[in-house]
């Protein structure tokens, strides 16, 4: 049975004539919502989002409703909602198209959150890398103003709220939401080590702060129309709504696709929606998350329990993708990016170039990912030029188990986690690799040891 | 007793602390960088890995970092744990993939963190085999050297230059691993506190440059614990020494004063010991000299028989005592020539202020206070003083006062103040009150809640304005204008709700109402029941020392001269044509039938010596130094003078016709001192006298790592002379000595097992950042007594400035002012040239401009000189550059005439 | 109490002497036709074995660098004390300027050297060697205080491949600023 795309949020993007201006978006009854909302009390909107369940979309799939619920609001300083787009996790390409293609409706889901959180001050923290995507929020939020959907009192109710957009200067760091905070209050976007302070209490400037995704803010909107319990029926309990998947790699129809949680397995989205692999090949891995995510390697069977208690014995093909599951063999969600690989791919090569953004990216704060990640990067480099030796398969795995869970933030896991998992589950290719190329490349003629 | 647990063992819990510095403080050895006692924890080099288990059932545990975790009650830690010791031995790993294997030519090596805390994981097997990664270094000025490629990225450097010292021209640069520590261009340091980070960095990165000029390694240094001669604040420091020459000084921690930091002033100037400048012989008038024939200068004996004889023929003998002069030296001076006829070698005016200066805080209800004790205090008033230019070392403690009071306003935050980036988040811009009251800007007015730049007698009657507005019995000030006394009643506030509010202020203005105001501040405060504190900084050295022994005011000793009453004069380490004017010093010496003078190098003065006696700087003598705390202190020689140069103090103990035998110890002449000048008994107590020993040794001060004499006199004879012996103090020149660790008054290195760098520090405090084990040397003279003191009520009328007239305002400089070290080839590299500063609108009304020529009649006689302009500079004050021998012995206040 | 050992009585043949005094000139007259064991020294040298410790000395490398940096580790573990090393900075604009430093004065004292060889033992830079030099002689005590010049001089060149600080030049040009 061929699944459906259950559209919220991508609702109109593609649509033939839709643009990304104010007129068309209210046209498509935008901001209706927004007006409904400030008519309701903040609370109710906060416990609507807190039923419908909705989980973080940009990566760590934490609960909006609880950030939101851990927000110290008695300490009478100010909320900050920052927005998190600062999307730059490879394979993800979805908030991208979001504020693009539909920037209004991430803008009516920043102000329909800022009231439920009483935020006075909303920071849109947008990648240094994508200036059109400043213009076009800029310009929609001047659009928004003009029409008092924005700034003060908006739309006569006494609420006023201030966007703004921050762009940052290129690091794959400044999506880690303390180094984001850090990052926006002009400093080196070095993570703040939790504990002890945690942003919902001492985030921006020392006052409590909830950063989410694009992705997840938009959803907030989805929530407050629908209602809480009408969302949470979308997808399967504990990964409500839907959920975009960035697709790319060997497919033959590559793209951005939104689903229900749950709705789908992998072997779905990739043979049905994504119009299966390229002739002739067969699937060697998917990256299921995002590159940070761990690797699945087809052919495997995942066997365990699942929270709720069922067990399940999946192939690759047959995982679910919601956020349950995937953690439930050992992989994650994440930010939504699937990459796909056929048998043409070198897991080498892959590795190689998977290492080598997260070395280029490391911040360079703590020790263990600064030299680390550049370590494994060289080691990688090395073998897909074709100097691999016996020793490196041992020594990539060596150096990434001491990174993971050592660092200050989470981009020691995520620069180690693909090594671990592509070591671990190709073994015998980044063996074959070392072994073949181990008597080539030992010496270059004057016995001195190359050094590539 | 709550307890935690380490490796099985319990000790204490101290929940403000963490367990990094509880191991440590315990003994154990647990490798750390980015941690600093005094930076606090940011976590970042990961390197104190340990297993933390959550209770007695827990055996899985995780793995956390020791400096992160607060030693609370009930944690159970392992150190060696198999997980742990793998990971932390993969840190240094991963710090080695790219640090470069040059220990040999590295300045560091052998007293290197890295290499200790390499050798401490037991890493060995290098298995990264890649190019290195490489920085091109900068040239950072004449007391750094920068090489990059060192670097382990621990960020202390920044942290401590940006963070602690509030410098803005060091940072960290791109990311990744090519996080770069430096400056934006070439260009040297501006903080006046940039030789810290020879020892803040953990390897050799930043090393010091002027040790280059002369390298040795570390351990082949002698060293002696000495104390900082270049101003009033008595920071400890350790000397090291060889062949002859002095090669390096550190930090010797001292918990009250310097702690861990010392100023570039007191860091790099010892290098005027090692000048051609440095006097090494006696020198004799002619008819004396040529008796010896071929050329060989006099010894010791001739010269002394020489001033005998001359001493017997004269008819009348004065004393001319010295600020920069030990306790001991000035006293033997005194002894020599009688108390009336002994002079303290300083101008009326100066004179007059050290003994107001030392009125005020001899008998006052508010505490001197030590830099810790100003480092802690919540509220601060500086009246008159460039704390950076006069005491830079307590300009740095003022700077950690202003976070005093946001601590205590974030503690409801509920974590510990160590926790360093935690802190600065939650302090983010808050600073605790500062206020600054000076001529011209000041290097901490980006610190200050407020400043006021005003000529002095206005900083005066500000002072006066505070002192009535905290206490309304305290006199008022006739005719404030409204600004500055808004500005009064602000700080009066301030100070009045602090817990421990401070007022410093100093004699470097040459303004008397200033320390009157001042010391109202004070008291006003005390009256007002608030423990304050009064901190005054003085010019020199000893300043206190010497004006606690009296002594007349030179002008005297030129009367005396004038009028035939005395024609021999002996000089102790003075420059007269710094405290005087050259025509008046001229004239004195033209008087003078014999003029002895002792010096460690030539001055303006020894030129004009009849008789020349070669003293030992501080570097190469014994001796005691009263700071501006009114604390007394001892140094001792890192190396044995050489014959015949000698302690002042012995060169004038043997030249007493009488008692020469009573005066040829340093322990018989504190005696003496102590009978005479019993509030000075306690000088003796500055440290343990020379028959001390521990275990039945003395102190050595070669370091156990010593390479020995090596072969020194080999080409002479087969046999080594003996280490030449140290009667006066319980040290020896030589290796041999007790192994344990000695009186922090008697330290020599720090060093112990397995730690060769400075870190080793840890192991002779009390608590890691504690005091020193055994106690801080040093005897504290003048203690606060609670005795009803009338307030001062001199308040200057307002300053009016007057048509073609200036008032002259000496503006100090932290290299350049201070006589001695201004001599050191690399701080006169810091040294700007002399000009006269002017404010905008003088410079305006001249039609003046950066850098043109301004003459200024001086007591009648033009100076001409380039001027800068200060925009901060009031009008009507022009500040000329003080202790500059182009501009020296003006007695202040002094009006000077534009031409 | 002392034991006294009676002494033998000598035979006839031992109380002539004639065996011991032809044994003598048995042994004598051997040797006046066997070939000679000794050398006419110092007309005639002896061969040096490899591995003999003689006089210690410094050496270049092929380019002519010296490659002693005066890093005082031979200083320091010298057991007689006989090495004094002063420590030099080479000028940034000489052409080996990155090797950072190199030694101002380097003396040995020969007449302390034990010929131990912990200085070539410890060396890092492998600048210092004991070489077959096995002859100092001198008329006076400063004389055998070799200096730099003169231990270079008896060093010559060691043909080694390493150019480790060429590596370093090197990579100093592909250095980073910030």
């Amino acid at each position: 049975m061929p699944v459906q795309e259950t559209r919220l949020i991508f609702k109109h993007i593609d649509a033939a004539g839709y643009t990304n201006d104010l007129d068309c978006y209210l046209r498509h009854g935008g901001y209706e919502i927004l007006r409904k909302a400030v008519q309701q009390k903040p609370e109710e909107l906060c416990e609507e989002v807190m039923k419908s369940g909705v989980r973080g979309r940009g990566g760590a799939g934490f609960p909006c409703g609880m950030k939101w619920k851990f927000l110290d609001r008695k300490s009478g300083k100010p909320i900050y909602l920052i927005c998190n787009a600062d999307e730059s996790e490879p394979g993800t390409f979805k908030d991208r198209q979001i504020i693009h293609k539909d920037p209004h409706q991430l803008i009516e889901g920043i102000l329909i959150s800022c009231y439920a959180i009483q935020a006075k001050t909303a920071f849109i923290y947008i990648r240094g890398e994508f200036p059109e995507g400043a213009r076009i929020l800029e310009r929609a939020i001047e659009e928004a103003r003009s029409k008092n959907l924005c700034g003060d009192n908006i739309l006569g109710s006494g609420y006023s709220v201030e966007i703004f957009v921050h762009r940052g200067a290129g690091a794959y760091i400044c999506g880690e939401e303390t180094g984001l905070i850090e990052s926006l209050e002009g400093k080196r976007p070095y993570p703040r080590i939790k504990p002890p302070f945690f942003p919902a209490v001492l985030g921006l400037y020392q006052c409590p702060t909830a950063v989410n995704n694009v992705e997840t803010l938009c959803h907030v909107k989805h929530v407050i129309d629908m209602g809480g319990e009408e969302y949470a029926k979308i997808g399967t309990p504990g990964n409500s709504g839907t959920r975009i998947l960035c697709v790319s790699g060997h497919v033959q129809k590559p793209g951005y696709y939104e689903f229900a949680c749950g709705d789908l397995t992998l072997g779905q989205l990739i043979h049905d929606v994504c119009g299966g692999l390229r002739p002739g090949r067969s699937l060697k891995a998917v990256i299921p998350g995002g590159s940070s995510a761990k690797i699945l390697r087809a052919g495997e069977r995942y066997t365990g329990k699942l929270k709720d208690g069922s067990s399940f014995d999946w192939g690759l093909e047959d995982i679910p993708m919601d956020f349950d599951s995937l953690m439930a063999v050992g992989s994650m969600a994440g930010s939504g990016g699937v990459i796909v690989m056929d048998d043409s791919t070198d897991m080498v090569e892959a590795l190689a170039n998977i290492n080598a953004f997260y070395a280029h990216e490391s911040c360079g704060q703590c020790t263990p990912c600064r030299e680390g990640s550049l370590w494994m990067k060289k080691i990688t480099t090395r073998m897909s030029h074709g100097q691999a030796r016996q020793e490196d398969v041992d020594l990539l795995g060596n150096v990434a188990d001491q990174i993971a869970g050592r660092t200050i933030c989470a981009f020691g896991e995520a620069c180690s986690w693909p090594t671990q998992s592509f070591v671990l589950k190709f073994r015998d290719e980044f063996l074959n690799k070392a072994r073949a190329q181990a008597g080539a490349a030992s010496t270059n003629g004057n016995g001195a040891v190359p050094l590539i | 007793m709550p307890t935690l647990t380490i490796d099985g063992v319990a000790y204490p819990a101290e929940p403000q602390k963490n367990l990094l510095q509880v191991s440590l403080s315990h003994g154990l050895d647990l490798p750390y960088f980015c941690w600093h006692p005094a930076l606090g924890s940011v976590g970042a080099c990961r390197q104190c890995a340990v297993r933390q288990y959550r209770d007695e059932n827990d055996s899985r545990g995780q793995i956390v970092m020791a400096c992160m975790v607060p030693a609370t009650p009930g944690t159970r830690i392992a150190i060696e744990d198999e997980e742990a010791r793998l990971f932390r031995k993969s840190v240094i790993e991963w710090l080695m993939t790219n640090h470069p294997h040059d220990c040999p030519v590295c300045d560091e090596g052998g007293e290197c963190h890295l290499q200790d805390m390499t050798v401490m994981t037991g890493h060995c097997t290098r298995r990264h085999r890649f190019p290195k990664r490489t920085f091109t270094n900068q040239y950072l000025g004449p007391f750094i050297n920068h090489e990059m490629n060192r670097c382990i990225q621990c960020y202390r450097c920044v942290r401590f230059y940006r963070d602690y010292a509030g410098g803005r021209d060091l940072d960290a640069f791109a990311s990744r691993n090519h996080v770069y520590f430096g400056r934006s261009e070439d260009g040297a340091l501006e903080n006046e506190f940039s030789g810290n980070l020879i020892e803040v960095c953990p390897t050799g990165v930043f090393t010091d440059r002027t040790l280059k000029n002369h390298y040795t390694r570390k351990w082949d240094l002698q060293s002696a614990p000495s104390i900082c001669p270049h101003c009033s604040l008595g920071c400890n420091t350790l000397v090291g020494a060889r062949y002859g020459g002095v090669r390096r000084v550190l930090n010797r921690y001292h918990h009250h004063i310097n702690g861990y930091f010392l100023c570039d002033r007191g860091r790099f100037a010892y290098e005027f010991a090692n000048l051609p400048i440095r006097l090494r012989h006696p020198v004799l008038p002619r008819p004396a000299a040529a008796k010896d024939g071929a050329g060989r200068p006099p010894t010791a004996a001739e010269a002394i028989a020489a001033i005998r004889t001359r001493l017997r023929r004269s008819r009348g003998l004065i004393g001319i005592g010295s600020p920069r002069a030990s306790l001991e030296s000035n006293y033997a001076l005194r002894r020599l020539v009688g108390p009336d006829r002994y002079f303290s070698g300083l101008p009326q005016g100066e004179s007059r202020l050290i003994a107001v200066a030392l009125d005020i805080l001899r008998d006052s209800p508010a505490r001197s206070p030590s830099l810790r004790e100003i480092a802690e205090a919540d509220a601060v008033l500086v009246l008159g003083e460039d704390l950076t230019q006069t005491a830079p070392r307590m300009a740095l403690a003022v700077r950690q006062s202003i976070l005093q009071a946001p601590a205590a306003r974030v503690a409801a935050l509920n974590f510990p103040g160590w926790m360093a980036h935690a802190f600065q988040n939650a302090v983010q811009d808050d600073r605790g009150p500062l206020f600054i009251a000076s001529v011209d800007a000041t290097r901490l007015d980006d610190a200050a809640t407020a400043v006021l730049h005003a000529p002095p007698a206005d900083l005066a009657r500000f002072g006066f304005a505070v002192a009535h507005a905290i206490d309304p019995e305290a006199p008022p000030v006739p005719d404030l204008d409204p600004e500055t006394a808004d500005l009064a009643n602000r700080a009066a506030e301030a100070l009045l709700a602090a817990d421990r509010p401070l007022v410093l202020s100093g004699t470097s203005l040459h303004h008397e109402a200033l320390l009157g105001a001042a010391a109202n501040c004070g008291w006003a405060l005390c009256r007002r029941g608030r423990p304050a504190g009064l901190g005054l900084v003085v010019p020199e050295a000893n300043t206190f020392g010497a004006g606690l022994l009296g002594g007349r005011p030179l002008r005297e000793a030129y009367e005396l001269v004038e009028s035939h009453q005395a024609d021999t004069a002996v000089i102790l380490e003075n420059d007269l044509y710094r405290r005087s004017h050259g025509t008046d010093v001229d004239r004195f010496f033209d008087r003078l039938e014999t003029t002895i003078v002792l010096d460690a190098v030539q001055t303006a003065t020894t030129a004009r010596a009849d008789i020349l006696l070669p003293a030992a700087p501080a570097s190469e003598s014994q001796g005691t130094f009263i700071s501006q705390e009114g604390r007394a202190q001892r140094f001792f020689p890192v190396l044995p003078p050489t014959d015949p140069v000698a302690e002042s103090w012995r060169w004038l103990g043997h030249l007493h016709p009488d008692e020469a035998r009573a005066l040829r110890s340093q322990e018989a002449m504190l005696i003496a001192i102590a009978a005479e000048f019993p509030f000075l008994a306690g000088a003796r107590e500055a440290a343990p006298s020379a028959t001390f020993r521990l275990n039945g040794a003395a102190v050595p001060r070669s370091s156990r790592r010593f390479s020995g004499r090596t072969a020194i006199h080999a080409h002479l004879s087969v046999h080594e002379p003996k280490p030449p012996e140290d009667s006066e103090a319980p040290l020896t020149f030589s290796m041999e000595g007790t192994t344990t660790a000695p009186p922090a008054a008697l330290v020599t290195h720090y060093w112990a097992p397995g730690w060769n760098s400075v870190q080793a520090l840890n192991k002779f405090q009390d608590e890691v950042g504690g005091p020193n084990r055994g106690g801080d040397p040093g005897i504290r003279l003048i203690e606060p007594r609670n005795v009803p003191r009338a307030y001062h009520n001199a308040i200057p009328p307002a300053f009016n400035s007057r048509e073609g007239l200036c008032t002259l305002v000496p503006l100090h400089h932290s290299f350049g002012s201070e006589e001695l070290s201004r001599l050191a080839p690399a701080i006169a590299k810091r040294t700007p040239p002399a000009a006269f500063s002017l404010s905008p609108a003088d410079a305006r009304e001249r039609g003046l401009g950066e850098g043109d020529t301004l003459s200024i009649r001086i007591y009648g006689r033009p100076v001409r000189l380039p001027v800068r302009i200060h925009p901060q500079l009031p009008r009507g004050c022009v500040g000329f550059p003080a202790g500059w021998p182009d501009l020296a012995g003006i007695h202040l206040p002094t009006e000077g005439h534009f031409e | 109490m002392a034991k006294v050992i009676p002494r033998k009585p000598l035979t006839l043949a031992e109380r002539t002497y004639l065996p011991q005094v032809l044994g003598g000139l048995k042994t004598t007259f051997k040797r006046m036709v066997s070939p000679n064991v000794t050398l006419e020294y110092p007309e005639e040298r002896p061969v040096i074995p490899e591995g003999y410790r003689g006089v210690p000395t410094l050496v270049k490398d092929p380019d002519g660098r010296e490659k002693c940096v005066s890093c005082q580790l031979c200083e320091f573990v010298c057991p007689p004390k006989a090495i004094k090393i002063f420590p030099g900075e080479i000028p940034e604009d000489a052409p080996t300027a990155h090797v950072e430093k190199a030694p101002r004065d380097f003396q040995i004292d020969m007449l302390r050297c034990i010929y131990c060889g912990l200085c070539q033992e410890v060396c890092p830079e492998e600048a210092i060697f004991l070489q077959e030099i096995f002859s100092v002689t001198g008329y006076t005590r400063s004389e055998l205080v070799y200096n730099k010049q003169k231990l270079y001089e008896l060093g010559g060149t060691l043909p080694d491949r390493h150019f480790k600080w060429e590596k370093k030049r090197q990579a100093a040009e592909r250095g980073h600023q910030h």
